[in-house]
């Protein structure tokens, strides 16, 4: 008889969803969004108690946390051995193919990889393990895939169906893949132009040789225009394509070898902030509003916008004070990232990225989100970029730059206004 | 294949016979019998004080050789670079210490002159020999030849890979705060906006967010090396059960 | 499977402190010329680990994790930062008052690289070159920013330890 079943699991929140998924696999995930004071807490009593190791193959909230070993070969070879006692390279390079990695990542430190590649491992691995695995508990399993690779969460699905696994799906409310609930799409587009120049840009990233060895790797983007861009636009393109480098290299974050990438508004202003994908990494003060007094502590006049614009922001969702200190918890995700958007818009840059905006809210939290910045960002003039492979994003922007790969180490870009 | 791959020292294979070579090549580094032999060779030619004083400069030159093909040279460059800088600061102040206080050094000033030159040169050969061994000694091979193995080493395998991963796992976290704080304040260690604020009271200001700064920089370095922690070692335990179980199997 | 307290976490632990206490040691760098060696905020991490973890896992991150750091670039230093750096972090893992054991643990540290400097090295200096870097009276100059180091990572290290790991 099979008793496999398949449960799917929605949550409004990242921090219920995180709350559930530590329920259900026992392994603790400290969420880093409710503060100091609590993550300690809560990694002692971790350490402080005993416990049994979870059985079950995991897909965790952040993909990287459950890649355990320093790189891909290590992670299969490990998976596989319970099953096979001495996996071999073309066994291990075989399973990374069905999941559309290039095998040469086998040797590459997992720390290099990007988060669509991570997670397409997570399912490499999770394959290997279902043989011993009690069950498969997924979380947000496609959020960090292009949608043309939607199918390998399905073969995944279908490998432990036939195993006779049950699977357990947490996503968070309104996910492309798994929620067909319409959101209200009503949303009025505030264009705003800029000049992008690119001229064939070059990233280098050194060979690394300790503690992993890691190859050297360029990027060139092979293009050479100037381009009015239409804002709010979208920066697409594959996993692993390089959206984030080419975000980095906007905002002068990634260092340009060669060639030129430069961005100047209609008021000559050239500065552009970038507010990154995994933004509870970015927390170096104890509250949001913590964070832009001590960003602004010698700006006074900026510091006070900041904190208008973030008290404004948050007013548009419900319950604005669930999102701030009380007494379990600091803040949520939600709140943090409003404080790090307020902080780079209070600066008054010439252009506004949010890589991933959607990471870790709801559909409606997130489409609600970006909106009201786009209103904020329009009437402070400041353009506005969504850095996503999600197709969600597309009714929010006026133009759109496709990044295409055209071989390892060359990627076009192609640009297009709606 | 690339013509200069024959004198890639970290290609050299097996790696007790690279070792050999490192320790052969960085012998000046541990003994005074190389140096001594190669300044009497060169006081045949030269006036033994000079042969002595030209050994060191000689050697360094010898190791930088050495390390070229492995590292390249923008690399060599960086690591002299900064060899340049601490091998000069030292005797710079060193100097500057001799004559200031006399009284705790060498009453020979030749004698204390020569050492400062001798040193100079061995933290510049030493500082790229070093680097260029530990880049070739790539830990990750050891490991993988650990979980290879047979029980009870593949345990310690096991360990030494989850200690791996995690000095992994540390050094990303301490670049991404990095390159989080570089896009918040350009300058690093000055605030991006300093508004009106000008003089004393900046100079106050600047302080005490300096001390912010610092404290929140290394709680959140503990806890982003720390959240990924449980998630890792439930992981391992699963490995080592695993593991256990199919050794019982086997006997 | 029976629930159990891992060897795994404290193996993690341990390499995570030894990892931070390598890294803050490489990254915060002043240089003491007299004696060739450096101030470095390492020893934070390394009575942390004392304080939390005991007295083994203390030694393995000062010994461990500073050898690390000096293997970057200061690898002369590595027979006596694997030595001192080990028994401060012992020290501090010592059962007694917490304050009590930081503290002396950071002036263990400055006596041990003293007798390192001014007798040790000077003498092995003699017939291997590389450690013929500092001298007898050289080493009282680092006693002062090595006192200043100690007491630094004695009171991060109370701190941290206050707020982390004091949690019962």
């Amino acid at each position: 008889m099979n008793n496999a079943t398949y449960n799917i699991s929605k949550f409004n929140t990242f921090e219920t969803l995180v709350d559930s998924f530590v329920a259900s696999t026992g392994v603790y995930f400290p969420k880093l969004s409710e503060g100091r004071n609590s993550f300690f807490k809560g990694f002692y009593n971790w350490l402080s108690t005993e416990r049994t190791p979870s059985n079950c193959s995991l897909i965790t909230p952040e993909p990287l946390q459950a890649l355990s070993l320093p790189n891909p070969a290590q992670v299969m070879y490990s998976a596989l051995r319970p099953i096979l006692n001495s996996p071999s390279e073309d066994c291990i390079k075989e399973y990374l193919s069905k999941y559309g990695l290039d095998p040469s990542i086998s040797t590459q430190p997992i720390t290099t990889l990007s988060g669509g590649e991570m997670l397409l491992l997570n399912f490499a691995k999770a394959e290997a393990q279902a043989e011993y695995s009690e069950r498969l508990i997924a979380s947000n399993p496609v959020f960090w895939l292009n949608s043309s690779r939607y199918h390998h969460w399905q073969s995944l699905k279908e490998f432990y169906g036939s195993k006779q696994k049950s699977i357990d799906v947490l996503v968070l409310n309104g996910d492309t893949y798994f929620d067909n609930a319409q959101t209200n799409d009503d949303f009025k587009i505030h264009p705003l132009e800029f000049k992008l120049s690119i001229k064939e840009p070059k990233v280098i990233f050194p060979e690394i040789r300790f503690p992993i060895y890691h190859a050297a790797r360029t990027i060139t983007y092979k293009c050479h225009k100037e381009i009015i861009v239409k804002s709010p636009f979208l920066i697409s393109g594959d996993n692993g394509v390089g959206k984030s480098i080419f975000s980095g290299m906007l905002s002068s974050i990634v260092n340009i070898s060669s060639g030129d990438l430069s961005i100047e508004a209609l008021n000559g202003e050239t500065a552009s902030r970038l507010v990154f994908q995994e933004a509870v990494s970015q927390c170096f003060a104890k509250t949001p509003e913590k964070l832009i007094n001590d960003v602004f502590c010698a700006d006074l006049e900026r510091n006070q916008s900041a904190l208008n614009v973030f008290r404004n922001l948050l007013s548009e969702f419900n319950n604005p004070d669930q999102h701030q200190e009380c007494e379990n918890k600091t803040y949520t995700l939600l709140a943090l990232k409003i404080a790090l958007i307020a902080e780079r818009l209070a600066d008054k840059p010439a252009l506004l990225l949010l890589d991933e905006p959607g990471w870790g809210l709801s559909n409606k939290d997130a489409q609600l989100l970006v909106y009201k910045v786009s209103q904020v960002a329009h009437d402070l003039g400041v353009a506005l970029g969504i850095v996503s492979h999600q197709p969600t994003w597309h009714k929010f922007a006026a133009s759109k730059l496709t990044l295409k790969r055209l071989s390892q180490n060359e990627v076009d870009i192609e640009y297009e206004s709606f | 294949m690339n013509r200069f791959n024959f004198f890639k020292i970290h290609l050299v294979k097996p790696f007790w016979l690279r070792f050999i070579i490192f320790i052969i090549v960085g012998l000046p580094l541990f003994s005074n019998s190389p140096a001594r032999f190669i300044s009497q060779i060169l006081s045949k030619f030269f006036n033994p004080e000079f042969a002595l004083i030209i050994t060191y400069p000689l050697i360094s030159f010898f190791i930088w050789l050495f390390c070229l093909p492995s590292l390249g040279l923008k690399k060599l460059l960086d690591y002299m670079a900064a060899a340049f800088a601490i091998a000069l600061t030292t005797v710079i102040t060193s100097s500057l210490l001799q004559y200031l206080l006399p009284f705790i050094f060498e009453k020979d000033a030749y004698a204390s002159s020569v050492r400062l030159l001798r040193l100079y040169f061995i933290v510049l050969a030493v500082f790229p020999w070093s680097l260029t061994f530990i880049n070739s000694f790539s830990p990750d091979s050891i490991i993988n030849a650990l979980m290879h193995l047979k029980k009870p080493f593949r345990e310690t395998g096991l360990h030494f890979a989850l200690a791996l991963r995690v000095f992994q796992h540390v050094g990303t976290v301490v670049g991404r705060l990095l390159i989080i704080w570089k896009e918040r304040h350009p300058s690093i260690i000055v605030m991006r906006h300093v508004g009106e604020i000008k003089n004393l009271d900046f100079i106050w200001e600047w302080i005490r967010w300096l001390a912010c700064s610092l404290i929140d920089w290394v709680y959140a370095c503990l806890i982003l090396t720390f959240e990924p922690i449980p998630a890792m070692v439930n992981e391992f335990e699963i490995l080592s059960e695993r593991n256990k179980i199919n050794d019982s199997s086997e006997k | 499977m029976t629930p159990q307290k891992s060897k795994f976490a404290q193996t993690a632990l341990i390499s995570a402190l030894a990892a931070l206490a390598a890294i803050t040691t490489i990254m915060v760098r002043v240089p003491i010329p007299a004696t060739n060696g450096y101030f470095n905020i390492g020893d934070v991490f390394i009575i942390l680990a004392g304080l939390w973890l005991g007295p083994k896992a203390g030694f393995v991150v000062g010994a461990v994790g500073s050898s690390v750091a000096d293997a970057v670039g200061f690898p002369v230093y590595i027979p006596a930062t694997f030595a001192v750096k080990g028994i401060e972090g012992l020290i501090a893992g010592l059962p007694i008052n917490k304050p009590l054991a930081a503290f002396l643990a950071a002036f263990v540290m400055v006596g041990g690289y003293y007798v390192f400097e001014a007798f040790i090295y000077p003498m092995v200096g003699k017939q291997i070159p590389m450690f013929a870097i500092t001298t007898t009276e050289a080493a009282l100059v680092s006693i002062f920013p090595n006192f200043i180091q100690g007491v630094a990572g004695a009171v991060g290290g109370l701190a941290l330890w206050h707020s982390i790991a004091n949690k019962k």
